[in-house]
Order: structure tokens, then C-alpha cells, then sequence
């Protein structure tokens, strides 16, 4: 009697033996069955999945080098958020603060939680050089999970191993990639989740088990990074593509109810505090939304020439150009196909975004680039047919039921077939059926000998995909060798690093000193004693102010780079200070950052002053 | 050394240690005690620094936690004695141990010539581990387990023995009066996480059936072995006026009458003459029908079954109960079960609740306003009818079929199919339970048979909710007090993992945490704004209640699948109303658990030693009878239908006599909750009764043909009524 004549019952009941005779009954969960059961089902996934094992590995070694080198040196100190993060992470696992001045609902703060978890369990701060490398590091483990989730959900969109990893390589290769992505910006561990949550989405076992962590790493990327909500029809979207109408109910419930749950968390936790309406005296997280979505000043749609955010693309497109227009290119047609569409969409409504008058960070471009990757891979996946050696028929055919079907893939309900992973192994279906993802019909029929038009279109195809690889191949080593070559060798972050080991090792305590993020945090870890103060929060934060009550004439020093003239009119303090003092040193070759003494009123301005109180 | 010897398993190290002599297993279990108290308080301090009482105190917790069953299941194993006493006795070596720990760590502080403190208070504690034990054991030798003390010289000896655990007693409550506020906090948080769990839980068994796709679907219709199995159908029946309906219908199914025989139950005394004259017409005119009529005033379901039982032939024994709609192909299926599955012991199959909506409801005459608005309240509603539905669908599509998956079943007692031969190897029912059905799912777990559970729209059988609210917490009560009272039985310890029996005490004490679960909702919200937790101790509060949320999301999509099925109409209103009714609902299922609490601290549960006779069993014909049979606890299980109900017509209770008789229990001073008894007076006018009897009821050719129109299909009592307009 073989299973499928039995009628469907619940797998561990009715399937047993004749009752047992012993009075304590048979012990189900006994150990050896277990062990066995453990080690067969472990066999049975490595047999399937060697292949995509050993592929993985040797990319998250290429990617893993190329990230890992001199991940602290390059970029440099350009950008003060990471010192932000960084330095509310240490509040996080020093003082069990959310951040290091009042918490304002800028962001929720999920993503600087993951750094200081990280940091704390890998005591990461009193590890690495600089505090920044500290979260770098970080970003460094959430890199490689993206790689290898994004390679996960390709396979999951049917991409053959081959192009899943070159979307992977696509992904961390590219030279904006390595720039942002070795940043600690709370974008990539969003853009992290969201692929958790594409993966669980995409899940070929369609449990409501998976909706429930596609929900829930959907929430985590919300708790990251709030904008990546806008990414959620998407995911949603390709959540319903993947469902099987029998249990899309508890699916859809699962997905939707434990996202709202767990991002309701956030507005809970104003409400304890009693910081979610706006009124005098406190913070407020609608506050906080209102500015982040009304009044912070707009950077301008991409079509307004001089506006922020197209100086913003022509920035990307400066760092590397071809990925992004690539993937945005592929994304088009990527439209057309079911199993990439979701997948376009992700990056289009991105791109979309970037019309509109509203503000753009200067990390937006991160959440683009795992989808443009995915695009132009899955575009060529597309374009190239599928080949089918007829004597390897067999045994691939049995190997792909392992892969997928006989386990996955429900045979009654084809809906999304196209998505199963047994898909690529066992098709040459696509071959007659051009970008389009081929039905179970077609796997149940016997093929057609191909046509003379099916082999005429089968061979455009080829050559089709031959010469886009060829361009690339040619193109993309040329632009990318010289800027990975940079990223693995320059050390733009040096002079942030050795002006803040040069205060600590030559001002002593008790000289009040104001800051950028970056080197705060330094100056924290070194036990610098008063506090030191970031900059933007002698302006800004009235508790600071308290403690200051002469303004810039209470400060001795400054470590600041060169602020631009908006900030510093938005700083009035701070320039104050800045234009009373003189450098004390400077370093970098432009002297990107100086550690400046500020020359009090009736003091003289000299380094070297013995007049007390100066 | 034969064969056979060389592979005989080694002697355990268990029974080697259980069969040691009694004076060496005190002194092995005295000495792993002491050793374990010293090495534990060096391990605090030297990891912690806690060379003090603080130490002190963490290695007898710890120790005491980790030798968790060497008294009672090495040290005194096969001695009898209370547990109260044990309990004391330990109370007051410990105390004794704490005032000479602290006695002696004070005088060596004073005395300047002693060392350091760490190894003096080492030594100090090894000595206190040595009186603590060799007393205890001591004190038990002679007072728990040897004891032939009279009662006041008992009392006393309580009384002397408590005596050192005053001052460690006063220091105790100091110090959590002292920190009050932290403990309230703590005890709060406790509570949160352990809600969550449980509702985490409740939503991933919940969700068991639709977990993944395949699992949905899984039974077969078309898939059908030919008859091959002979099945005994017993029908307990008390007072059904309906039993000929169920028999016609139990008659009509597809499986050939020659391969399974009905057993009805009926007692022979006056109460059931009409039930009775019913079965024996059947019986005369159908050679597979066969009544047992035992005699003996008082009968119980559990009494019946085993009646029964000495009557069935069948390879496969059935209970249906007199008043459901059994559905055409059930026999059919479990007959194809039973030869797919010849490993599997019991057969459950699904049964549901079926109208979402109630009966019109009519404004009672000579009754106020506020009183009617009490009856519309009370029975004019049916928000709860549809959550109640929607409480079978869930159990028996997701819940019960992953409790077979666990291999821990609480049996439904309606539509369960047994083999003869297990049922006969578990002993039958036991008739002093009243929650058989559950009790024999418990036994036949610990006894590691397997179950099949199948839920089909087309194999359900079908049945009614409660007639109005207040019948539904009664009802409640008796299932929480059901499962409590199965809890208390203790069976389920014998279950062979520990997964199981953790399942099983979480099962059975639901409860409990449904009580606490309807005082979580107000009580987390006081203490966001009146307690002083830090915020993230706040939303830990919280969690319980957003997981509830989510199993209400759950149940809305399974009404909607439910609705599907059963091709109900759903509108969107009935979704909105589904869940805003959650927190009601939860709040009549948390009344029902605190009055099963309740009643059971109350001592209530007296009547489970004299359950046997079946005192509240007692059914009264008509209107009274649902709620009366709920009462005595046919089916105690959420798995069975209770008080399913299908009234008959009103035209069968034209007449005095059933007027006379619904008086019967109450004059012949069986003990009747006074609440149920409240309830029973009212008349039902409504003529309710699923449609599909009608639909699927074709009735063949033997027994159709000339017979119809006759007293067959119109029993005493029995009319085939008009479909039930608000079903379907």
C-alpha cells in the first residue's frame, strides 16, 4: 500500500502501530527515534541542497573579503549618522538608555538595538579601534545575512543557482553597495529584514508559520527603519502571489495581524510614556511624525534640476552607475514576468518615491540595490532557456522532486508553480513558453519536439544573454576593479580616529569639550569625564543648555570637521563658539577634522595660557 | 551464559537504587541531600560573592529544587504517610537549620580568632546540612511514616514542630513587605509572560489544521474501501423524544445494515416509557437494533456505555448521542479508516455546532420591560451562538487533531469510534467519572493508542448551540469542572513524556488560565497608570493581550472558512461582530471558569465520589432537558455536544403529562443546582432543526416503500419538522 492510497490523515496519527502491550505505551518521542529521524531528514536536506551550499559559501567568502578588508578605513567619517547610531547603541548597553540625550521618536529604535545587542554580546566596544567600527562590525554580519537571504529568495523566485548568485555578487560588488553598506546606517539592517520577510513571504511551503515571520521580520524592518513600511504592499503582494487558497485566510490574518501588532508596539510604548500627543514640556512621536513627514524641509523630486535629491542620484550614479540604471532598466520588463514581478515592484516603488517633493536620505539608495540585483538577475534567468540534456533527464528529475515538489509543492493546487524550486531543474517548458513562468500542466505532458520558430527564438535568447553577459563582463571589471580596490586599501576614516586617540591621550579630564558623533562615542569609552557633548545638542536640547548656562564660554574644545554654512545657521551657538577659538590641531591632509580651544572673553589667543579660567 | 542472557538488558541503575535496603537508602538519600546543600553554597559563594544567609538560603532552594522527588520517590518509597505532615516536618528542619546557620555565622563575626568568612560559613552551612537532614529524616521515620499518634497529641506535635519557623517566617514577610511594590511588579510580569505563552500557544494549535495546505483537506471522500468492518453503534438515550429521528437517520446511512447493529440504552423505569416504547418498535421491525434496559433509578451516561458494552458484537464501537444529526457516510469512512489504518485504536470524528443565528426572539408575555430585556439578553441574542460554532469548528478541525498529533486526547464523547479490542484493554468507562469521554481519552493516551481525528463538512455531525446564555455558562461550568475533575484523577501522569503530561496539566487546568485571562484585560490596564513599572515592564503587560488579539484575527478567518464550508451567509457585519464580541465572549468563558473555580473550592466537587450513581444525571423530558442533562454530565468535553438543542415540537408537549412530569426531579429531592434548576421552567416555542436531516435523509428502499407516513417516522413526541430557516 503506498501513502497516497492512504486517506489523508495527520502525519503521526493513525499511520502508527498496533497499539503497545506495555502499561507505560510506547514512548513516542523516544530518544533514538528522534536521533534517527533528526539525522535522516538532515541527510535528506543536504542531498537537496549541496549544491546551493556550496555556491553560497564560496560567494559569502568573495563577499565576505571584499566587505570585511578595511571595513573601518573606507568610506570615511562623511556621514554623522553613523555616530549617532553608534553612540545610542552604547547608551543602549551602557547606560540601559534608549539613546544617549532624550529619546524624540526620530527613529524607532530597533535598529540601534540589534547593533548594541551585537556589541554587547561580541563586547565589540572594547574590541575595535573606534566606536564606529564597533557597529561597522555589525553591519558587517547584517551584510552577509542579506547576501545569503537574497540568494535565498532568489531560489525561492526560481532563479537558476547560477544567477542567484550572481545577484548576490551583483548586490555586494557594487561599488554603492560597498559604500553603504559598510556603513552603519539603520537602512541595511531594514533592508535585512525585509529580505527575512520576502523570503518567509515567498515561502514554497505556504504555512501560515512562514506569514507569521514574514509579518514579523516585516515589523522588525519597520522597527529599523520606519520608511520601509513603504515597501510593504509589496511584500504583501508577493505574499498573496505565493498563496494557496486553502489556508490564504490564516495566512493573510497571520502576515497583517502580527505586523500591526508588533509596530503597534511602538505607539504603545508612546502611550506608557505618555509621549504620543504633542504638548509642552515633552517629546511626542506624533510630533516627531509630523516633522519627519510635513516640515522637514524637502529635497525636491528627481525631475527639479539643483534640487537636493538630484544631487543626491547624480551622487549614487557618480559612485557607480551601472547597477541601478540596470535594475532599473530590467525592472520594466520584469513586470511581465509573475515570479519577478513583485520584485520590480519593490525597486519601482522606490524609484517612484524619488519623484515626489519630499525629503531624501542620504542612505535611500540602499533598499534599491538587493532589487536591482534581483532584476537584472532574474531578467537574464528569464532570458536564457533552459537546457535539458535528455540522458540526465531522469535523475534530475528525481533530484528536483527532492529539491521541491514531492515536498513542497501541493499537487493539487498549481497556483504559483512557477515559484517552486523544482522549477529550474526539470523545465525546459520555458523554453516554449517565453518569459512567462511555465504552468504543472506543462510538466505534465510530454514535450513537443521544438519547432524551427521555438529553436530560432531559443537561440536569440542565447545570443541575447551571451552579449548582455559579455557587456557586463567587459564593462563592469574596468569601473568596479579600480573602486573596490579603493575601498579595500584607502583609510579615509583616519584622521576622525586619530584626532580623537590624540585628545584622549593629551587633553586631560575636566575640560568641557563639544563634539560630532563620531567621536563621542570614543571619547565616552575612554571614560572622558565631564560628558562630552555633541554638537547638535548645544543648540537644541534645552537640559544641555541647563548645564551650560554661559553658552559657547562654558565649552574648552571642539573636535569638528568643517559643518557647511546651513548647519552652522542652524547652530548659532556652535558657530559662535567656533569663530572664538583656534586650532589646536588638525588632521587629515585637508584637515578634514581639527580640534579647536575656544579663547574665552579677556583671555589671550594663545595655545599656552597659564591666566586661570582660560 | 546463553544467548537470551547475553542480550537481556543490564540491571538499571533505577531498580538497582529502588530495591537498596531501607536503612541505606536514608543514609544515600540523607547524604546526596547534604553533599548537594554544601556544594551548591559553595558555588554561590564563590560565584557570587554570597557567603551569607543569602547563600545559604539559594543552596537549600536549589538543592531542594534539584532533588525535586527524592523523598517521596526514593527515600520513603512504598511508605504511606501525609503529605501535609512531610511538608511540616521539612518546614521545621529548614527553620531549625536557619536559626543555627545564622546563630553560628554571628558568633564567629564576634569572635575575633576565626578566619575568613567564606570557609567558616562553608563549614557552618555543612553542619546545618547535616542536622537539617539527619533530622528530617529523622522526624519523618518516626512522625510521618511511623506515626500511631492520636489526633490531639498530633496537633500538638503541629504545633511544636512549627514553632522554629516563626523567626524566619517574621523576616520573610518583612522583607516582601519591604519590597512590595518590585514583588507586586515581579508577580505581575509572571503572570503577563505566562499568559503569553499559553495564548502563543492557544494560537499555533489553533491555527494546527491550517498550518500548512495539505493539512487542510484531509479527508477524502472519494476514497472508499469496500464495507469490511462491523460496527456496534451505542445510543444512550434518556428521555429523547428525538430517538426516533436519530434511528431513522442512523437507519438511512450508506453502510449495509447486516455490518452494524445500534444498542440502545434505555432504563426500564417509567421516565423513559415513551423513549423506550420508540426503541422496542424499532427493534421489533430492524433485526440490527437491540435494546439494553437496565434497571436502576438512577442512570449516568458512563453507566449506560458500560451497559452497553457487554451488548456490542462490533469490531469498531460507536457513540452517538440520541439527539445529533448524524451525517450519511460517516460509517463508510471510518470503515475505510479502519482498514487503511489497522495501527489505529480510536476514530474521532468532528461534530459541530451549527446555527450562527438564534431564533427569533420573542418578547415573553406578562414581563416588564427589564425583564424582557434580561430574556433578550439571555436567549434573543446570538453573538454568542456564532463564536460558539465557531469553538466546534476550531476544536475539531485544528485543535483535537493536533492533540492526536501529541499523543494527548481528550475524547469527544459523541461521534468517537473505539476498537472493541482496545476499549476492552482500557477496562470500558469509568463510570465513576462523569467526563468519561475525556477520561477515556486520557487512559488510552497514557496507554499510547493512537487516534485519528477527521473533520469533513460532509461526515460532521450536526447539532445546536445552548439555548441561551446563561445555559451556556452552565454548560461551561460543567466542562471546566469536567476537566478538573480528570485533572485531580491523576492518570495523566502516567503519560510516557514529559511533553505530553506538560500538555495534558495545560489542557486541563485551561481553567484556571481562562479565569485569569478575563481578569488580565482590566487588571493590566490598571496597573499602566497605578503602578510605577519601568516601560518596558509595561508592555510586557501588554503582550497577553495583543496575543489575544491575534487568536481573534485567527478565529475570524476560521468563521470565514467555517461559513464556506457549511455555506452559511457571512457578511462583513458578522466579521465585525465576531470580534468585538472577543472580549464578551472571553469574559462569560472567564465567569464559567470562576464559577467552576469556584464550586470547586467550595468543595463542590463532593459529587465526584458519588458521581457513580449518577445523582444529577436525572433528565427531564422537554423544555427542562438540556439543561438537566448538561448538569449530570453526559459530555464534559468541549469535543461533545452537550444539551444539543433540538427541541421537539411544541405540538409534542400538548397536554399535562410532560407539564407533570418536568416537575419529577426537583419533587423527588435530586440534589439540582439551584441555577440550572432556575433556568428550566422556561417553554421553548421554536421548532428548530437543521435542515440537512431533510436534505440528505433518503431513506432506502426496505425501509421507505410502504412504511412511510407511519409511526416510524412519526414517533411519540416526534413530528419531522420544518427545516430551520436560520441555518443555512
Amino acid at each position: 500500500m503506498t501513502t497516497s492510497a492512504l486517506p489523508l490523515l495527520d502525519r503521526g496519527t493513525g499511520t502508527g502501530s498496533a497499539p503497545a502491550d506495555s502499561p507505560r505505551g510506547r514512548r513516542p518521542g523516544g530518544l533514538t527515534d528522534s536521533v534517527v529521524a533528526v539525522r535522516d531528514r538532515i541527510s535528506v536536506w543536504l542531498l537537496a541542497h549541496w549544491q546551493s551550499i556550496i555556491i553560497l559559501a564560496v560567494v559569502l567568502v568573495v563577499c565576505g573579503l571584499v566587505h570585511g578588508i578595511n571595513q573601518d578605513g573606507w568610506p570615511g567619517r562623511i556621514n554623522d549618522d553613523e555616530g549617532t547610531y553608534t553612540a545610542q547603541a552604547y547608551a543602549m548597553e551602557y547606560w540601559g538608555q534608549i539613546a544617549h540625550y532624550t529619546y524624540w521618536y526620530d527613529h524607532p529604535f530597533g535598529g540601534w538595538l540589534l547593533i548594541a545587542v551585537y556589541t554587547t554580546f561580541t563586547h565589540a566596544f572594547e574590541r575595535v579601534p573606534t566606536a564606529v567600527a564597533a557597529a561597522r562590525e555589525c553591519m558587517f554580519v547584517v551584510h552577509l545575512v542579506s547576501c545569503a537571504l537574497l540568494y535565498l529568495l532568489a531560489r525561492r523566485l526560481a532563479l537558476r543557482r547560477v544567477f542567484s548568485a550572481a545577484a548576490v555578487l551583483l548586490f555586494s560588488l557594487a561599488p554603492l553597495a560597498v559604500w553603504y553598506q559598510r556603513m552603519a546606517f539603520l537602512d541595511n539592517i531594514a533592508v535585512m529584514w525585509v529580505l527575512a520577510a520576502l523570503v518567509c513571504a515567498a515561502s514554497p511551503r505556504r504555512s501560515a508559520g512562514a506569514a507569521i515571520w514574514a509579518g514579523v521580520f516585516m515589523a522588525f524592518a519597520f522597527w529599523s527603519k520606519e520608511t520601509s513600511l513603504i515597501l510593504l504592499p509589496a511584500v504583501y503582494l508577493l505574499l498573496r502571489q505565493h498563496r494557496d487558497r486553502r489556508n490564504w485566510r490564516f495566512v493573510r490574518q497571520n502576515f497583517l495581524g502580527f505586523l500591526t501588532v508588533i509596530c503597534g508596539l511602538y505607539v504603545l510604548y508612546a502611550v506608557i510614556k505618555n509621549e504620543l500627543f504633542e504638548g509642552a514640556g515633552h517629546v511626542s512621536l506624533i510630533g516627531a511624525t509630523r516633522w519627519q513627514l510635513f516640515e522637514r524641509p524637502a529635497s525636491g523630486s528627481l525631475l527639479t534640476a539643483d534640487s537636493g535629491t538630484r544631487g543626491m542620484a547624480s551622487l549614487w550614479l557618480g559612485i557607480d552607475p551601472y547597477l541601478l540604471c540596470a535594475g532599473v532598466v530590467a525592472a520594466f520588463p520584469a513586470l511581465f514576468v509573475r515570479r519577478l514581478r513583485m520584485v520590480a515592484v519593490l525597486l519601482l516603488i522606490q524609484f517612484a518615491f524619488m519623484f515626489r517633493n519630499g525629503y531624501m536620505p542620504y542612505a535611500y539608495v540602499t533598499a534599491m540595490l538587493p532589487f536591482a540585483a534581483l532584476c537584472v538577475a532574474g531578467m537574464l534567468d528569464v532570458l536564457l532557456p533552459y537546457y535539458r540534456p535528455p540522458a540526465a533527464d531522469t535523475a534530475r528529475g528525481r533530484s528536483g522532486n527532492m529539491a521541491g515538489s514531492a515536498f513542497h509543492d501541493p499537487p493539487r493546487d498549481p497556483v504559483p508553480a512557477g515559484e517552486t524550486r523544482s522549477l529550474p531543474l526539470r523545465a525546459p517548458a520555458s523554453a516554449l513558453t517565453p518569459a512567462s513562468a511555465p504552468t504543472s500542466a506543462s510538466f505534465a505532458t510530454p514535450l513537443p519536439v521544438a519547432a524551427e520558430p521555438a529553436v530560432l527564438a531559443t537561440w536569440i535568447r542565447l545570443v541575447a544573454v551571451a552579449s548582455i553577459v559579455t557587456a557586463g563582463l567587459l564593462t563592469l571589471p574596468d569601473h568596479w576593479a579600480p573602486k573596490l580596490h579603493t575601498a579595500l586599501t584607502a583609510d579615509d576614516s583616519a584622521p576622525s580616529r586619530e584626532a580623537a586617540r590624540w585628545y584622549i591621550e593629551n587633553i586631560p579630564d575636566g575640560n568641557i569639550v563639544v563634539t560630532d558623533d563620531n567621536i563621542w562615542t570614543d571619547l565616552e569609552l575612554a571614560g572622558k569625564k565631564p560628558e562630552p557633548i555633541w554638537f547638535y545638542k548645544l543648540d537644541l536640547d534645552p537640559a544641555v543648555r541647563e548645564k551650560l548656562k554661559n553658552g559657547w564660554q562654558d565649552v574648552d574644545y571642539f573636535i569638528l570637521g568643517d559643518l557647511t554654512p546651513v548647519t552652522l545657521n542652524s547652530l548659532p551657538m556652535v558657530a559662535e563658539g567656533l569663530r572664538n577659538s583656534v586650532v589646536v590641531k588638525s588632521f587629515g591632509a585637508h584637515g578634514e577634522i581639527a580640534i579647536r580651544k575656544v579663547i574665552k572673553p579677556g583671555c589671550p589667543a594663545t595655545l599656552t595660557t597659564t591666566i586661570p579660567g582660560c | 551464559m546463553n544467548l537470551n542472557q547475553a542480550l537481556a538488558a543490564p540491571p538499571s541503575l533505577h531498580a538497582f537504587l529502588t530495591r537498596m535496603p531501607g536503612q541505606l537508602r536514608l543514609i544515600v538519600a540523607g547524604g546526596t541531600s547534604a553533599a548537594a546543600r554544601v556544594a551548591l553554597m559553595a558555588f554561590a559563594g564563590c560565584f557570587f560573592g554570597a557567603w551569607g544567609r543569602s547563600g545559604y538560603v539559594f543552596s537549600v532552594a536549589a538543592a531542594t529544587g534539584l532533588l525535586w522527588g527524592l523523598d517521596r520517590g526514593f527515600t520513603w518509597r512504598g511508605r504511606e504517610g501525609s503529605r501535609l505532615r512531610l511538608v511540616i516536618a521539612r518546614v521545621s528542619a529548614e527553620s531549625v537549620g536557619w536559626l543555627l546557620f545564622t546563630a553560628l555565622t554571628e558568633l564567629a563575626a564576634s569572635s575575633p580568632s576565626t578566619g575568613q568568612a567564606g570557609p567558616r560559613n562553608l563549614l557552618a552551612a555543612a553542619l546545618c546540612a547535616l542536622l537539617v537532614v539527619s533530622t528530617h529524616l529523622l522526624v519523618c521515620y518516626w512522625f510521618v511514616f511511623g506515626s500511631t499518634l492520636t489526633t490531639a497529641s498530633v496537633r500538638v506535635l503541629h504545633g511544636v514542630l512549627l514553632l522554629p519557623a516563626w523567626p524566619p517566617f517574621a523576616e520573610t514577610a518583612q522583607a516582601l513587605y519591604r519590597g512590595r511594590g518590585d514583588i507586586a511588579v515581579g508577580i505581575w510580569t509572571a503572570v503577563s509572560l505566562s499568559m503569553l505563552l499559553i495564548a502563543g500557544l492557544t494560537l499555533v494549535r489553533a491555527q494546527y489544521g491550517w498550518q500548512l495546505p495539505d493539512r487542510v483537506d484531509h479527508v477524502d471522500l472519494e476514497d472508499q474501501e469496500s464495507p469490511r468492518y462491523t460496527f456496534s453503534l451505542i445510543v444512550p438515550a434518556r428521555q429523547e423524544p428525538v430517538l426516533g429521528r436519530t434511528l431513522t437517520q442512523l437507519l438511512a446511512g450508506d453502510y449495509p445494515s447486516r455490518l452494524f447493529e445500534l444498542v440502545v440504552v434505555v432504563s426500564d423505569d417509567d421516565l423513559d416509557r415513551e423513549t423506550r416504547e420508540v426503541a422496542q418498535e424499532f427493534a421489533g421491525r430492524y433485526p440490527n437494533v437491540r435494546i439494553v434496559t437496565p434497571s436502576g433509578a438512577q442512570r449516568s451516561k458512563p453507566l449506560s456505555l458500560e451497559d452497553a458494552r457487554k451488548h456490542c458484537h462490533g469490531e469498531l464501537i460507536g457513540i452517538v448521542d440520541a439527539e445529533s444529526l448524524i451525517a450519511r457516510g460517516l460509517l463508510g469512512y471510518v470503515n475505510t479508516l479502519a482498514v487503511h489504518h489497522p495501527g489505529t485504536g480510536i476514530f474521532q470524528g468532528g461534530v459541530q455546532l451549527m446555527n450562527v443565528r438564534g431564533p427569533r426572539w420573542r418578547r415573553p408575555e406578562s414581563a416588564g420591560t427589564l425583564r424582557a430585556l434580561v430574556d433578550w439578553a439571555d436567549s434573543g441574542t446570538s453573538w454568542w451562538r456564532a463564536r460558539n460554532c465557531l469553538e466546534y469548528y476550531i476544536w475539531f478541525m485544528s485543535r483535537l487533531r493536533y492533540q492526536a498529533k501529541a499523543r494527548f486526547i481528550p475524547l469527544g464523547g459523541n461521534t468517537v469510534f473505539v476498537r472493541r479490542e482496545v476499549l476492552d484493554r482500557l477496562g470500558g468507562w469509568d463510570v465513576s467519572c462523569l467526563t468519561e469521554d475525556c477520561d477515556l481519552g486520557v487512559r488510552a493516551s497514557v496507554a499510547g493508542v493512537t487516534t485519528a481525528v477527521f473533520y469533513h463538512p460532509e461526515l460532521t455531525t450536526q447539532e445546536e448551540t445552548p439555548e441561551s446564555l446563561r445555559k451556556l455558562v452552565v454548560q461551561r461550568t460543567r466542562w471546566m469542572m469536567g476537566f478538573i475533575q480528570v485533572f485531580r484523577k491523576g492518570d495523566w501522569r502516567r503519560l510516557p513524556g514529559w511533553r505530553q503530561r506538560v500538555l495534558a496539566a495545560e489542557m486541563l487546568l485551561m481553567p484556571f488560565f481562562q479565569a485569569l485571562a478575563g481578569l488580565i484585560l482590566p487588571t493590566s490596564m490598571l496597573l499602566t497608570f497605578f503602578l510605577s513599572a519601568p516601560v518596558g515592564i509595561v508592555i510586557i503587560f501588554w503582550l497577553p493581550l495583543l496575543a489575544m488579539l491575534m487568536l481573534t484575527l485567527t478565529e475570524e478567518a476560521a468563521f470565514r472558512e467555517f461559513a464556506d464550508a457549511y455555506r452559511i451567509r457571512a457578511t462583513p457585519l458578522d466579521s465585525v461582530r465576531l470580534i468585538a464580541s472577543a472580549p464578551v465572549y472571553q469574559l462569560v468563558l472567564s465567569l464559567a471558569a470562576l464559577r467552576a473555580v469556584m464550586r470547586l473550592f467550595q468543595g463542590k466537587l463532593e459529587w465526584e465520589k458519588t458521581a457513580h450513581v449518577g445523582a444529577h444525571h436525572v433528565v427531564i423530558p422537554g423544555p427542562a432537558r438540556p439543561a438537566l442533562r448538561g448538569h449530570g454530565g453526559p459530555v464534559l468535553t468541549p469535543g461533545t455536544p452537550v444539551a444539543a438543542v433540538l427541541p421537539a415540537p411544541a405540538g409534542a408537549f400538548a397536554g399535562s403529562e410532560v407539564l407533570a412530569t418536568s416537575g419529577i426531579p426537583v419533587a423527588s429531592g435530586v440534589a439540582v443546582a439551584s441555577g440550572v434548576a432556575a433556568g428550566l421552567a422556561k417553554p421553548i416555542g421554536e421548532v428548530r432543526q437543521p435542515a440537512r436531516q431533510l436534505r440528505e435523509a433518503q431513506i432506502p428502499e426496505q425501509l421507505t416503500g410502504q412504511r412511510r407516513g407511519d409511526r416510524v417516522f412519526a414517533p411519540p413526541g416526534v413530528q419531522l419538522p420544518e427545516p430551520f430557516e436560520g441555518v443555512l
